[in-house]
């Protein structure tokens, strides 16, 4: 256990080690003078006086090697300073830590809700291949995931905002705007889990150890919940962890509908603006996230298999 | 207490003379309703109390899935298309899934080929095991948990309380088996089913598996339905041997009968199989040919493409029209051949 979580570390570390360094190179990308960027940012004027750009450089520091200025840029990341934000003025760690709380509760809210449906949903398709519950089943994926977010979205907002009344049409103020875009992002990943987990469950299902466990006088449900979900749950968990690092980066579409500030409109907007600092942070930030998700995936793995538990030495 | 009592009480309720699992002309068919094929027809099988009946013959016979059809477990291809099985006087082919639980492990219980892949692996051995005691008994999980370390040091396994709390990655193939008997007992079942209970395990510890289960039933005083490819493992076991082959018994009788003296050319070239018989030439002998699927089959003895004396004798014109009748030869030992003749004594009684 001590062994793998040593290797785990180590990786992450490196992983880490490789982002930031990839990050701190992005003001480079491009035009190769972060001293231009800061000021075409500031000032329109595309003629720029050779003289203020020597200033704006000995201002940034950009004059040192780049080594000095990597380590000077990484130890401002690691205390949350990832500098002003080109646009808004603001400290960019501030900002994105907004946005990400917001992404990780509309990410999380949706995945659980897909996961709430599917698993049943999913598993009693397969209790029964070609059975009336498999048919529904496959025909409501099929219409999920044909589906695209901008025509559900404003569908969504038309049905319950604009003519039932129930939910806010738009805007972040209170669990009532979570629920829409979160019912709107939680169903191509519905329809994704009820296949992977319909998948499963059929394999699981058809396992001696469901017969047997079937002749000591278990009942299907009795069999399926002991049995049958943990064994299936292992390529559920690695699509959960998928589609969470995914939306961790922002759901685009939805959050501009919905006027959401997450971190998929910070992204956005920033890019649109070349505003550097926050595509540093927000990059850094979501592959951190990402590679702490698949360690924790990792984590989950031990936890329902006992056997892979005792191959890492436990 | 309570638990004895209901259990002398339920070994009176059938009458004497009737037979504990009765099994009466089985159809089983494979595959999509409609094009469905049939791979059992008109299986017949009896258990009597305390009796242990050895079911044999070659992989595809119908063995296993007449052991499934016993217990309404057949996988979902396969179906029931006739028959009757009666449990203790009850319809097992009418019952409802809550009879039928009420049925499975706590009246009949059942071992499998495959002992290590029966475990669900991610489930402590101790509380699979305990699952029977639980459902069937209603016992806590404390009072189930130290019933399973007395099975466990039943069944002879070792640390009892150690390897309740292991997972099933833990267990050797004869490990695994033992649990999985315990776990099949637990609930003191009438009947015990062991399909192919030893094949997947090593030679050593075959014969040890074949004596725990031989010294449990004389115990429990509890019927064994022992299913093997094997006839010389089993038939030392058995009480009574019944030979399958492409979805029918073809012979039945006494175990030492059937082992002594053999009527059906089958059984004959089971026996000489595993007694590693060897030829004129020095050479194993072999049974010719692969067996046939009772689908395969429109009319004529079913062991006719491979019977030596279908290919000599005089009886060549029914071997291959019509199939005979599972005819008395001696006592209630019973043979499905035309060579067959009833033993004179027999013939006048």
């Amino acid at each position: 256990m001590w062994h793998f979580a040593l290797r785990r570390g180590t990786v992450l570390l490196l992983t880490l080690f490789v982002v930031s360094v990839v990050a701190f190179l992005i003001p480079y990308i491009g035009e190769g003078d972060p001293a231009l960027l800061v000021l075409r940012a500031r000032i329109a004027d595309p003629n720029v006086d050779p003289a203020t750009l020597e200033a704006m450089r000995r201002q940034l520091g950009l004059d040192r090697p780049l080594a000095i200025q990597y380590l000077a840029w990484l130890g401002d990341a690691l205390r949350g300073d990832f500098g002003l934000s080109f646009i808004r003025r603001a400290p960019v760690g501030d900002m994105l830590g907004g946005a990400l709380l917001v992404s990780i509760t509309l990410a999380l809210s949706a995945l659980l809700l897909a996961l709430l449906v599917s698993a049943p949903l999913g598993t009693l398709a397969a209790m029964r291949p070609g059975g009336r519950a498999d048919t529904a089943a496959t025909l409501l994926t099929q219409t999920l995931i044909a589906i695209p977010e901008y025509w559900m979205a404003p569908m969504g907002i038309l049905i319950f905002a604009l003519w039932l009344g129930w939910l806010p049409s738009a805007g972040w103020d209170g669990p009532a705007s979570l629920v829409l875009p979160a019912l709107v992002l939680a169903l191509r990943p519905l329809a994704y889990f009820t296949r992977i987990i319909r998948a499963a469950m059929i394999d699981v299902l058809d396992a001696p150890y469901i017969t047997a466990a079937r002749s000591r006088g278990l009942g299907m449900t009795q069999t399926v919940m002991r049995h049958g979900l943990r064994n299936g749950a292992m390529p559920v968990i690695t699509l959960f962890a998928l589609w969470l690092a995914g939306l961790l980066g922002g759901s685009v579409v939805v959050e501009v509908i919905f006027a959401i500030p997450g971190m998929g409109r910070l992204i956005y907007e920033a890019v649109i603006n070349k505003d550097i600092p926050v595509l540093q942070a927000g990059f850094v930030a979501i592959v951190a996230l990402a590679v702490v998700i698949n360690t924790l995936v990792d984590l989950a793995y031990l936890a329902i298999n006992p056997a892979l538990r005792h191959s890492h030495g436990a | 207490m309570s638990v004895v009592v209901s259990l002398a009480e339920r070994r009176v309720t059938a009458a004497p003379a009737e037979p504990l699992l009765a099994i009466e002309d089985l159809h089983v068919a494979i595959g999509p309703s409609g094009r469905a094929a049939p791979v059992i027809e008109g299986m017949n099988l009896e258990i009597r109390r305390s009796e242990i009946v050895a079911l044999v013959g070659e992989s595809g016979s119908g063995k296993s899935l007449t052991a499934l059809s016993a217990t309404r477990l057949l996988p979902r291809a396969a179906e029931i298309t006739r028959g009757r099985i009666r449990f203790d006087g009850e319809d097992v082919l009418a019952m409802g899934p809550r009879a039928l639980d009420g049925l499975r492990g706590n009246r009949i219980g059942m071992i499998f080929q495959q002992p290590q892949a029966m475990l669900d692996p991610t489930c402590r051995v101790g509380d699979q095991v305990a699952e029977s005691l639980r459902l069937h008994r209603g016992l806590s999980r404390e009072a189930a948990g130290a019933r399973v370390v007395e099975l466990f040091r039943e069944v002879g396994i070792p640390a009892p309380e150690a390897r309740a709390r292991d997972f099933p990655y833990a267990f050797s193939g004869g490990m695994a088996q033992r649990v999985m008997i315990a776990a099949a007992l637990s609930a003191d079942p009438d009947l015990l089913i062991a399909d192919e209970p030893t094949t997947a395990l090593d030679v050593t510890v075959q014969a040890q598996i074949l004596r725990l289960l031989h010294e449990q039933c004389r115990q429990r005083r509890m019927s064994l339905l022992l299913i093997s490819h094997d006839l010389g493992i089993v038939a030392a076991l058995a009480d009574r041997v019944a030979v399958m082959y492409a979805g029918r018994v073809i012979e039945e009788g006494p175990a030492r009968a059937i082992l002594s003296a053999p009527r059906h050319p089958y059984t004959r070239a089971l026996v000489e199989c595993s007694l590693l018989k060897r030829d004129a030439g020095g050479r194993l002998v072999a049974l010719p040919g692969s067996a046939i699927s009772a689908r395969e089959l429109s009319h004529g003895c079913r062991f006719q493409p491979r019977c030596a004396i279908a290919a000599q004798s005089a009886h060549n014109h029914d071997c291959c029209s019509s199939e005979p009748a599972l005819a008395c030869c001696h006592g209630s030992h019973k043979a499905r051949c035309w060579a067959v003749k009833p033993e004179p004594e027999e013939a006048q009684q």
